[in-house]
């Protein structure tokens, strides 16, 4: 059963529930990235360590854990689709925001942001999403296999963020590669979580 | 209108098991034979057994009220019991969870699901959410939902979360620690359904069966 209509409702009800608006850190983490070079590591460390976090203490505390989806004859593939989406929402948006504010600056300016702006945010985005998704797995465990969560997390973020750093075609291109291959793992591995975990709480 | 494949699957799920349960094939609806649940070395639900056939009802007693919620997540096949076995219509929630929950309705304790919506919209979006969930038509949902609230003669949380629970047909209804007077309110509802009431405190209605769990 591929449950599309499922996952469109807990996408649906989730975006209503927690207001889908642009990650503000993550935002201030690609304009730092773009407009000051040299903080660039500094901000995909705070990207991604907010993404790692924040993504688990949100998750931990609201529609990851409802009992209405675990309730439901749903496969862990079809809640963590929906779930992923939801996490990504925050990070695109904040993605296009910081796209307007490039734009905007580059008017006033007078001139057209560079392609290697769009590469960087871009390539950021991918790291957030795919930081987020591992997290997400992590919310759902104690102990030990929690932290190992996190530092899964944070690696695969700055790994994404470290590659994209030269800002080139190339770069952004074995940036997305990763994200992708990361992403996929990640995904299937919290469908997995999703389906083991028993909501005793 | 017609329906989707996902709820073909379900009711044929529930429509095999009745043919097969009809013919002899088939026994309990749920059975339990030294179901446990631990964590952490902690025994959160002491073993216990039980034969709930179609059509019976029964309550389960435990001692206290986590072992209770515990218990009545593991009859609705949302958590798995650690030893022991559980079969719902001879689904293994281990493996099949899936199809387990396709043929249980679980009726949470207030609170565990949110208060019933009080505003006429926000109570559609929640019918309209569970039927996505449980792949039934939205209009069939609502039509159900105000069918069951009206047998029940009461819309509060409770009568709010059997019609939701209820909003296809199942084999079982689960309900985690419902009100003293549950029995009585759901005779009218069963039509064959069988129940399991997961409680600490012995309910003053009669049910087929009162099984004690640690």
């Amino acid at each position: 059963m591929i449950g599309g209509r499922a996952t469109r409702a807990i996408v649906a009800v989730s975006l209503r529930r927690a207001a889908a608006f642009p990650d503000v850190v993550t935002l201030a983490a690609f304009i730092c990235a773009v407009e000051l070079p040299s903080y660039a590591p500094l901000a995909f460390a705070a990207a991604v360590g907010w993404a790692t976090f924040g993504t688990m203490q949100r998750t931990r505390s609201d529609e990851l854990v409802n009992l209405r989806y675990f309730a439901a004859p749903l496969y862990g593939r079809e809640v963590a689709r929906a779930h992923t989406l939801v996490a990504a929402v925050p990070f695109v948006s904040a993605a296009v925001l910081a796209a307007a504010v490039f734009v905007v600056r580059g008017s006033i300016a007078g001139s057209a942001p560079s392609a290697a702006d769009w590469y960087l945010v871009a390539a950021m985005t991918f790291g957030q999403v795919v930081t987020a998704l591992v997290a997400m797995s992590g919310a759902l465990r104690r102990g030990r296999e929690r932290w190992l969560y996190v530092g899964l997390a944070l690696a695969a973020g700055l790994t994404i963020d470290g590659i994209s750093s030269p800002a080139t075609p190339v770069s952004l291109l074995c940036a997305a590669v990763i994200a992708c291959a990361l992403g996929f793992a990640a995904l299937r591995a919290f469908g997995e979580t999703l389906a083991r975990y028993d909501p005793i709480d | 209108m017609p329906q989707s494949r996902s709820s073909r699957t379900a009711q044929s799920t529930l429509g095999r098991y009745r043919t097969l349960s009809e013919a002899g094939l088939r026994s309990a609806v749920l059975r339990a034979v030294d179901a446990t649940f631990a964590r952490e070395g902690a025994v959160l639900v002491a073993p216990f057994s039980i034969d709930l056939n179609a059509g019976q009802s029964a309550t389960l007693l435990c001692a206290g009220e986590t072992a209770a919620k515990i218990a009545a997540r593991m009859a609705a096949g949302m958590v798995k019991p650690t030893s022991g076995t559980l079969l719902i219509c001879d689904f293994d929630p281990c493996i099949q969870p899936v199809q387990a929950k396709r043929v249980t309705g679980y009726v949470p304790c207030n609170g565990d699901f949110g208060a019933a919506p009080e505003r006429p919209q926000d109570r559609r979006q929640t019918i309209r959410l569970h039927a996505a969930l449980f792949e039934v038509p939205a209009g069939e949902a609502e039509m159900r939902v105000a069918s069951i609230l009206t047998k029940l003669g009461s819309d509060d949380d409770f009568a709010f979360a059997v019609a939701l629970a209820l909003i296809r047909p199942v084999a079982l209804l689960v309900c985690d620690r419902p009100p003293a007077t549950a029995v009585a309110q759901l005779e009218a509802l069963l039509e064959g359904t069988s129940a399991l009431l997961s409680t600490s405190a012995r309910s003053e209605e009669p049910s087929d069966k009162v099984l004690s769990a640690r």
